[in-house]
């Protein structure tokens, strides 16, 4: 009984569409007309040795995993690369491909922490949400609770079997393939492609951009491309899960590549790597943080005394400060109000009453500002404060 | 020491096994046809044999040996496992699938015969085709007729590749 690289299973579970894709891919053509059982491809290779391979219509044929056994024989005789390379890519051209590296030096030796393997698993779960959650909206951080959209992403994505030397995690996340109409090229902008491609694109850029300000802010100290960052899908979110994963590497780079899906070509420029050496990771974690203390929290309903009114002589809306109770202590929180919000603030400092308003709370230097201000009133059921 | 008298340690099935690949290896290459392994293993399938006729036709082939055949009738009449019986009758396959029976001398000696003008192989193999056969109740061992006119050859293998590749059941 021979042992076989690859079990029954493992073959059988290429689709024929797969197979099919990979060889357009490669430069293979169709050399019969498809009958009902199955089609021949062929190439000729450089030294004009025509090489052949049978692919079946369906996988329902008793000997579908034979056929396919075969195919990756002839495949692997006709490229120079290994089986296993070769089934990894045909499992792959319906789905976008991220090998993520964690050269952890007793990675070497094929295996890995337990605790540490778990750890990087998370954190590039992490890290693909973060980027389905930049697709939908830009923000430095996302809550906990994510968009339905994001977790759908989320759930169709597969882990890949682990490749040996370091451990590799591979992620596939399939996508549609494109479809061309009769001889039309299609015209290509981020707005056209599936909601599953533009997670995998904006993933990409946003790591190499966050990758250039890490960059930047590990020789200057500067931390502002991190914030112009954001507008590229960078969050909080994203950097923490860069962060956790170099915790797994333990002083070696960060490695992630993107292999696009063969059935549906990449046009925009989106890189296909990007490194993360340790020394900017301190740099990354300082981002994260400074993301997370400015990021508007949202829905937060304030109380407090007003200290301070302040309006032009011919303006209708003015400023007041209140110190209220925010982020765990006393602070004093600014806030743009309507001519009438702004009357009945008067009248609060006036008679000493504390008031309540409802908006987004802002970090503002040393204090806070409440945004979008709504639901604005007095609380006038007893004595003032201080009579 | 007479050399015929040492014994090289392998298991009679070993050496049957390898003397139904001699048979079928010598007739595919006169005939022109590749041979390769299945990938995986297949318990029905021995050797897949393949050929540059214009629909790159392949025939799958499982090998027996056999030692039981009494010379007499159209048909020799071989035990098959159920196992492989219900495997080559199957039509539900891309490849279509025969069985080649090899009838082999009971002594191993008398296997080959060498001399400076030809090596021969005895005694003769055959081909049957089980394709759309009945199931049948038997729990280990059904006996199939294999006819005699079915030998194997160099042309008996192109011409059954020539059906192939015109689409014609075997």
């Amino acid at each position: 009984m021979r042992v076989d690289d690859f079990d029954r299973a493992t073959l059988s579970a290429v689709k024929p569409f797969e197979l099919t894709t990979y060889l357009r891919w490669r430069g293979w053509s169709a050399l019969t007309e498809p009958d009902d059982k199955a089609t021949v491809w062929t190439k000729e290779s450089p030294d004009g040795f025509e090489f052949d391979v049978l692919v079946p219509e369906n996988r329902r044929f008793a000997d579908y995993a034979i056929r396919v056994g075969e195919l990756l024989r002839t495949l692997s005789e006709a490229e120079g690369r290994s089986q296993a390379e070769i089934l990894r890519e045909l499992q792959s051209t319906t789905s976008d491909l991220l090998r993520v590296r964690a050269p952890h030096p007793e990675a070497e030796s094929g295996t890995l922490p337990l605790d540490l393997a778990v750890a990087f698993v998370e954190r590039s779960r992490d890290m693909m949400l973060a980027a389905a959650c930049a697709t939908i909206d830009k923000r430095s951080v996302y809550a906990r609770r994510k968009p339905q959209a994001a977790m759908n992403y989320l759930h169709n994505l597969r882990m890949g079997q682990t490749e040996r030397g370091s451990f590799v995690l591979t992620i596939l996340s399939p996508v549609p393939p494109e479809l061309k109409v009769a001889q039309q090229p299609l015209i290509h902008g981020l707005g056209d492609a599936p909601f599953e491609r533009k997670v995998t694109t904006t993933l990409m850029t946003s790591l190499s951009k966050l990758s250039h300000a890490a960059k930047l802010a590990a020789k200057s100290g500067e931390m502002g491309p991190f914030q112009e960052s954001v507008a590229s899908g960078v969050s909080a979110n994203l950097c923490d899960a860069i962060v956790g994963m170099a915790d797994v590497t333990a002083g070696e780079p960060v490695d992630i590549r993107m292999t696009w899906s063969a059935s549906r070509p990449q046009e925009l420029v989106a890189l296909d790597q990007v490194v993360f050496d340790s020394d900017v990771i301190p740099f990354i974690s300082e981002a994260a943080r400074q993301f997370r203390e400015t990021a508007p929290v949202t829905d937060v309903e304030i109380e407090g005394l007003v200290v301070r009114l302040d309006r032009q002589p011919k303006a209708q809306e003015g400023d007041v400060i209140v110190t209220a109770i925010a982020d765990g202590d006393v602070r004093r929180v600014s806030i743009h109000l309507s001519r009438e919000a702004y009357a009945q603030a008067v009248m609060a400092h006036h008679r000493r009453k504390p008031i309540r308003c409802t908006g987004e709370l802002v970090k503002e230097g040393i204090g806070f500002k409440l945004i979008n201000p709504r639901d604005f009133r007095v609380v006038d059921d007893g004595p003032g404060l201080f009579e | 020491m007479a050399t015929a008298a040492i014994d090289l340690g392998m298991s009679i099935t070993a050496q049957q096994e390898g003397l139904g690949d001699a048979f079928l290896m010598a007739l595919a290459a006169t005939a022109g046809c590749a041979a390769a392994r299945p990938n995986p293993d297949d318990d029905s399938v021995d050797w897949t044999l393949s050929s540059r006729l214009p629909r790159r036709p392949k025939i799958d082939i499982q090998v027996k040996t056999w030692m039981g055949d009494d010379g007499l009738g159209p048909a020799l009449r071989y035990p098959l496992k159920i196992k492989n019986y219900n495997d080559l009758r199957l039509s539900n396959v891309v490849v279509p699938r025969l069985l080649i029976l090899i009838a082999i001398p009971a002594s191993v000696s008398d296997w080959t015969s060498c001399s400076t003008n030809e090596l021969a192989l005895r005694h003769c193999s055959y081909w049957a085709s089980l394709l759309d056969m009945e199931e049948v109740a038997n729990e280990t061992a059904v006996t199939i007729h294999v006819p005699r006119a079915n030998v194997v050859t160099p042309d008996s293998l192109k011409g059954l590749m020539k059906k192939v590749n015109d689409g014609v059941a075997l």
